[in-house]
């Protein structure tokens, strides 16, 4: 019989990578014990608890060895782009032209967290008069000061528009610091007007056809910075291949979904599917190692249904996640209250679609930009977080704001005025600071209490 | 006549009044009574107290709102969902370099001439939108309204207001620089010169009106939310020297994110004392705080 999953601590998956390589793992190069990173200081490692499979050990492996793989990449004498606010876009325009790698230095909004507020990011922010009332993303303009977390890039392109005003105010001030910004624009994604012609988007929304047509036209502008850098045009047939590509890599997580998300006891744990799922927006600066990775978890996942077994208990509470936490800990934490994640919209569903493939290969990139829930109202944002709820049947939501972040200020009460008008379900608003030690007994009664409460309202 | 609530730059009054309808450019006061949905933890002020304004507002028969800002964009979901009369939420381009971002800034017009005719406007005749604009350059001294207001004592300490839109309750803020020796030379704030408008082509306003009212509004707002918003720099150092300008206050609400970050480059960029003024919460500033920091900063720029 198959062996339960745990989940387990940072020196438990020491001990057990010694085992599996004794035991003749094979591996990518990238691969090695975790507690190796906390030389490079991320000490936060030593706080969370991992899934236990080799799929898991690649998976982090992968997250946490990108810088590295940037330098080697531009060593090899590729040109580096760095997509900033842009959740699955640009990338995928990059990949397609086979010498560029493309990365997101909005990632660094995670570095407080992973290193425990030790490199001093938020203090330099701080200095430039970016203070805590901003998004923890400010520790990006810390990373780009210090060049210590990623090459500074070769293109730097930024959508602006309807897009969060703290991501494109610091972006500014990027550019006040010498940074070349190519602004690209993704407007408000209205609903069509009476007669207007309009255009159904992956994921569902509508959108008038000229506002399609209008990012189209943004898109071409940012190719051809892009072709300018890689010296090669970037033609239908070329788009339509990374698009391809990209698609394998959706499809793929989508599987991962189903399974993660439905299956119960629980096949794979929320933290690992939270990397999994960061990982489409960017691909992790390597698209066809980003595959591999994901097709690996997926493979454990499907063992481990078949099997019948779980890294949780059966019967455990199902949570629907809305928007990442700025403290990858508190992933853990919904395991130990009791719960498990049951759907997830963390700011970036639309990437997680299908990108069209039978029509013009920029008009469906065009078109998947706009279906960013973040770039329409809030409540085609909320519409679309009930279909999930009803599609992973979550018995209970968690909204996370982000410290500072302007959408958290209005989406919370709007998300639970829709689904109170013929849901009845929980819902519980927490925040989450980078670094949540200190809130973490304020974050549990809340969860527990949100647990207790689905729990006390099933049928026994 | 029928009045349409509003309060970004980039609504322009005249093409309002050319559909015969009355522009009122809100400078809202108030906001303790807000609904509950606009008390929520991080919404701005401002937004909050305008959005509070124009759902209590009596005889309107409209409300334009725009994305020039994040929370503005969003309370509109709140004010489309609460408010008795239709509104509607214009998309106005950050980028500002393109031929296509100047066609959605028309297009927008466009489309809210048509919500304008839906809230019982007429579409204007050329000829008609041509003589509102003529009529309303005419009356646009306002532009500089304090100066206007205070002709004859002349600044001990010309100082420039820099910022978003003010409230009624903000406005006190002209009278306590006074107080202290100074005088709001250029009032840079988005309901100041900032946001006017280029002046109008006599000539082309002849040929092709409604080109010129949206390449006059396009082009001429001094905006902070551009991007890039070196256009904002330059209006601003051109001003600061015309002016002789001695200092700068940046008047700006908390969670405001777009003036918040631009205070440290106000300071690089201008080489001037910047007071960065943080306007307070609600709808009763910190009048003691506010005060002592006016007085200190006029007293270090004498």
């Amino acid at each position: 019989m198959t062996e339960a999953p745990r989940q387990l601590t940072l020196e438990q998956w020491d001990l057990r990578y010694l085992q599996l390589e004794q035991a003749g793992l094979a591996h990518p190069s990238y691969v090695g014990p975790l507690s190796r990173h906390l030389a490079e200081g991320d000490l936060r490692l030593t706080k969370l608890r991992y899934d236990d499979s080799p799929a898991a050990l690649r998976l982090w492996n992968f997250l946490l060895t990108e810088e590295d793989r940037l330098h080697e990449a531009r060593r090899r004498g590729k040109r580096i782009v760095g997509t900033m606010k842009d959740l699955g876009t640009i990338p995928v325009m990059a990949y397609s032209l086979g010498d560029l790698v493309a990365f997101y230095p909005d990632g660094a909004w995670w570095t407080p967290c992973v290193m425990e507020n030790s490199t001093g990011l938020l203090d330099i922010a701080d200095s430039m008069g970016i203070d805590e009332s901003f998004c923890p993303v400010r520790a990006m303009l810390g990373a780009f000061v210090t060049c210590e977390h990623f090459p500074i890039p070769d293109l730097l392109t930024c959508s602006v528009g309807a897009t969060c005003d703290d991501f494109s105010a610091i972006a500014q001030r990027l550019e006040g610091l010498g940074h070349r910004i190519l602004w690209w624009e993704v407007p408000h994604r209205r609903h069509p007007e009476e007669g207007e012609d309009a255009v159904r988007l992956p994921g569902g929304f509508l959108a008038p056809k000229g506002l399609v047509a209008f990012v189209e036209s943004e898109l071409r502008r940012v190719g051809r910075a892009l072709e300018d850098l890689a010296g090669r045009s970037l033609d239908e047939a070329r788009l339509r291949a990374g698009i391809a590509r990209t698609n394998r890599i959706r499809q793929c997580l989508a599987d991962l979904r189903d399974l993660a998300y439905t299956v119960d006891p629980c096949p794979m744990p929320a933290l690992e599917m939270l990397i999994a799922e960061m990982l489409a927006i960017h691909f992790c600066s390597d698209q066809d190692e980003c595959l591999a990775v994901l097709e690996d978890l997926l493979a454990e996942v499907r063992e481990r249904v078949i099997a019948g077994i779980g890294v949780s208990g059966p019967g455990a509470v199902r949570v629907f996640w809305v928007n990442p936490v700025a403290d990858l800990r508190v992933m853990n934490l919904l395991e130990q209250c009791g719960a498990r994640v049951c759907g997830t919209d963390y700011l970036f569903a639309h990437a997680l679609d299908l990108i069209p493939e039978d029509r013009p290969a920029m008009e469906a990139l065009a078109m998947q930009a706009l279906a960013d829930p973040m770039v329409g109202p809030a409540f085609d944002r909320a519409s679309r977080i009930r279909q999930d709820i009803a599609r992973f049947r979550s018995e209970a939501v968690v909204v996370c704001r982000i410290p500072g972040a302007s959408h958290c200020a209005w989406e919370g009460r709007i998300i639970q005025e829709v689904l109170h008008q013929d849901m009845d379900i929980p819902i519980v608003e927490i925040e989450v600071p980078p670094v949540s030690d200190s809130v973490a007994a304020t974050l549990r009664t809340r969860l527990e209490a949100l647990v207790e409460t689905v729990r006390q309202r099933r049928p026994r | 006549m029928k009045t349409v609530l509003y309060t970004s730059p980039y609504v322009p009054a005249e093409w309002i009044e050319a559909h015969g309808l009355e522009p009122c450019r809100v400078v809202p006061s108030g906001g303790a009574c807000a609904p509950a949905v606009l008390n929520g933890q991080g919404v701005c002020p401002f937004v909050r107290t305008f959005c509070s304004h124009v759902l209590s507002a009596q005889g309107a028969c409209g409300i334009v709102m725009t994305t020039t800002c994040d929370q503005m964009r969003r309370a509109f979901d709140v004010v489309a969902q609460m408010a008795w009369v239709p509104a509607l939420l214009m998309n106005i381009p950050r980028t500002w370099q393109t031929v296509s971002s100047r066609r959605l800034y028309m297009g927008e017009l466009e489309r809210l001439s048509d919500f304008l005719i839906h809230t019982g406007g007429t579409r204007p005749t050329g000829d008609c939108l041509a003589e509102v604009m003529r009529a309303c350059e005419e009356g646009s001294r306002w532009r500089n309204r304090w100066a206007e207001a205070h002709p004859t004592a002349y600044p001990v300490i010309p100082v420039a207001l820099v910022g978003g839109p003010m409230r009624t309750q903000d406005l006190a803020l002209f009278d306590l620089i006074r107080e202290y020796g100074g005088f709001v030379a250029l009032d840079a704030t988005e309901g100041g010169e900032a946001g006017g408008h280029r002046p109008f082509d006599r000539r082309r306003l002849e040929d092709e009106p409604f080109m010129e009212l949206a390449d006059a509004y396009f082009d001429g707002i001094a905006d902070v939310a551009r991007r890039p918003n070196d256009g904002f720099y330059d209006w601003l150092g051109l001003h600061l020297k015309e002016r002789d300008i001695r200092g700068v206050i940046v008047h700006r609400y908390p969670w405001c994110d777009l003036w918040h970050a631009e205070v440290e480059r106000i300071r690089q960029c201008t080489g001037m004392a910047v007071l960065d003024l943080d306007a307070g919460g609600d709808d009763a500033p910190d009048d003691g705080r506010r005060r002592t920091r006016i007085g200190a900063f006029m007293e270090i720029l004498h």
